[in-house]
């Protein structure tokens, strides 16, 4: 499902050249549950977010689905991404002044038609939100937020889930609903790649990658 | 989801930075609307201080018509009408002409349909030794006045000197201590005294005044006349020349002119009033068009640097919008959100906050100008204005906002999700 060839990511500070992926090479398969792990400052973000056709890498390719990603153009790009990848963030981003449904439905802004409502009523339920689905968020607690993020993500049923340090700021229980959500995405056919150094998360992958000196080993 | 109940959520949420983009909109559209609402109070004052004036005016001037129409109608024209040829230098040298004209000239005049001259009194003068008392008199032959067949006979201005009688001036019957009803012989004819004038202090002093045959007959004239006085003539403004085209319809050849000016002074006199009333209009018009040039002078420095600034604060307020709404900008962007609905959230905001700023910048403008103009009318509501504003302000508003919201729309949505 997702194919990472040769990825070598940089970045420029001033007159200095900043090394964030050197040379990566990974493969997961569709419904695969993948967790990288690594030290704060590895590039687990960068790689998360070259994946997910937002940061250009310097050299290699990436695939998802036999999709060269960097082939597209932004204007496709952003209609793959829409299609088919699901982002999680540990700081959630959820949009301050919409409800709680309203942010789930935020995709659908990417979308030519809406999801139906039964399909937003669904994830709000399932991942215990019913009672807060008006609120927003600065009424609702990190665990409320991090639900409400990933109910986002999985609004449009994408082929992948990329996930970033999602159980940081997560209490136990928490951490355990948004894991096993993640679980039963992937038993249902996604694909998830999360990074993170939280130990919680290892348990629930399928397998798992660490991340050392800008290079994933086995 | 609509873009739409973004824009409007946002709204809400984000009052102050709202409300500051209007209070930009409001101003820049109060300073067009309150300036063109104060030259319009200008035009509507000066329109009706010109339309006063021009009123008044007119009714002074009508007053003053009517005036001297009643002035000059009680003085008239007093218009000698001369034979063929006579030299006028001549005539005010002897005092009466020498060419002749027929007498029934007179007759011609009074059966025409004359809209001007309204009495006629014909006569025949001459200078001549009174050789029964050695004396030089102007003997004058007057047959009265000679009626308008077509106008209603009025009492004459002047009655006939029967026949057998004489009218004598001042310093003939003074000096030869000659008393009314007393019997003079003339040239051979006894005539009795029917009326001593008192002094005039002119050539009448010495005139005797006869009947008109009796007079041809004496200066072997017969039929003949040599002046025709038209008196009281109905005066026409200034005109004279209607009156002289009048009477060579019916006498060509004949020379008018007007015995004493009062009434062409008069006239002109007025003319000249009228002259200076719409002189003092003109000047009103002229200072009120320059006050007018000085306040478009003002406002055209004026409004172009207001809606300059409030581009410019519309710009920084959108700016600080944008960056305000990063994290929100990026998860945008990486749920797919194609950029032109990044800036469709911005564009449409800014939309919003014209179309409101239009509406309450034209009533606060419509209000300030008439405050500051002084009057309030139903005439200053200019729906022309408000449409013009109502497309302008959103205009304004998009334009200072495109720059923000293309900033927007490119932002790298890895820069921020990688930062937090």
């Amino acid at each position: 499902m997702i194919q990472i060839e040769n990825v070598t990511k940089t970045y420029t500070k001033g007159n200095n050249i900043v090394k964030a992926l050197n040379d990566i090479n990974i493969s997961v398969e569709k419904g695969e549950f993948v967790v990288v792990k690594g030290s704060s400052g590895c590039g687990k973000t960068t790689l998360l977010l070259t994946v997910g056709g937002l940061l250009h890498p310097q050299e290699g390719k990436i695939f998802i689905d036999n999709q060269d990603l960097y082939e597209l153009s932004t204007e496709n790009m952003a209609k793959f991404r829409a299609a088919n990848i699901g982002f999680v963030f540990q700081q959630y981003h959820l949009i301050p002044y919409l409800s709680i449904i309203e942010n789930i439905k935020i995709p659908s802004l990417a979308h030519e038609s809406e999801v139906p409502d039964e399909r937003a009523l669904e994830l709000i339920e399932s991942l215990g939100l019913k009672e807060r689905m008006h609120h927003t968020p600065s009424e609702l607690s990190a665990g409320e937020k991090q639900r409400t993020a990933l109910a986002r993500a999985l609004l449009y049923n994408p082929l992948i889930i990329l996930a970033d340090e999602i159980t940081g700021n997560l209490d136990h229980k928490n951490a355990s609903i948004v894991l096993n959500k993640l679980i039963e995405f992937s038993k249902s056919g996604g694909t998830v790649l999360l990074v993170t150094h939280d130990e919680k998360a290892f348990a629930y992958a399928d397998r798992i990658i660490e991340m050392e000196n800008l290079k994933l080993q086995a | 989801m609509k873009i739409s109940l973004l824009v409007i959520k946002e709204i809400k949420r984000r009052k102050l930075n709202f409300l500051l983009g209007l209070l930009s909109v409001v101003f820049a559209v109060t300073s067009i609307t309150g300036a063109l609402t104060m030259l319009k109070v200008h035009d509507l004052k000066t329109e009706k201080l010109v339309s006063t004036k021009e009123k008044e005016t007119r009714e002074r001037l009508a007053v003053l018509e009517d005036d001297y129409r009643k002035i000059t109608k009680k003085l008239g024209f007093n218009l000698l009408i001369l034979p063929e040829g006579q030299n006028l230098s001549d005539l005010y040298a002897d005092d009466f002409a020498a060419k002749l004209m027929p007498e029934s000239y007179v007759d011609s005049l009074a059966n025409s349909r004359s809209v001007f001259i309204r009495h006629l009194l014909p006569s025949l003068q001459e200078k001549i030794i009174w050789p029964e008392k050695h004396r030089t008199v102007i003997l004058t032959g007057i047959r009265g006045e000679v009626p308008f067949l077509h106008k209603n006979p009025k009492e004459p201005i002047l009655v006939a000197v029967p026949k057998g009688t004489i009218i004598l001036g001042y310093e003939l019957h003074k000096s030869m201590q000659i008393n009314e009803g007393d019997k003079v012989i003339l040239k051979g004819r006894t005539f009795t005294v029917r009326k001593c004038n008192e002094a005039r202090g002119n050539k009448d002093d010495i005139t005797a005044w006869i009947d008109l045959n009796e007079a041809q007959e004496i200066l072997q004239k017969q039929g003949k006349i040599n002046a025709i006085q038209a008196l009281k003539c109905h005066c026409a403004g200034n005109s004279l020349a209607a009156v002289r085209e009048e009477v060579h319809s019916v006498l060509p050849g004949t020379q008018v002119i007007e015995k004493g000016s009062k009434v062409l002074m008069r006239a002109e006199a007025r003319d000249r009033a009228a002259r200076e009333a719409l002189e003092a209009i003109e000047a009103e018009k002229k200072h009120r068009l320059d006050l007018r040039k000085e306040q478009e002078n003002f406002a055209s420095i004026l409004v172009p640097l207001i809606l300059f600034a409030s581009a410019i604060w519309i710009v920084f307020l959108f700016i600080g919008n944008v960056r305000e709404r990063r994290s929100e900008i990026g998860i945008l962007r990486a749920v797919g959100v194609k950029e032109w609905k990044i800036m469709k959230l911005f564009l449409l905001k800014a939309i919003i906050i014209g179309l409101i700023g239009a509406i309450v910048g034209y009533l606060i403008g419509l209000t300030t100008g008439s405050i500051m103009g002084g009057q309030f009318t139903l005439e200053l509501f200019n729906i022309n204005l408000l449409l013009l504003v109502l497309v302008f302000a959103p205009l304004l508003a998009l334009i200072a906002a495109y720059l923000p919201a293309t900033l927007a729309a490119r932002q790298d949505p890895a820069d921020v999700l990688r930062e937090e």
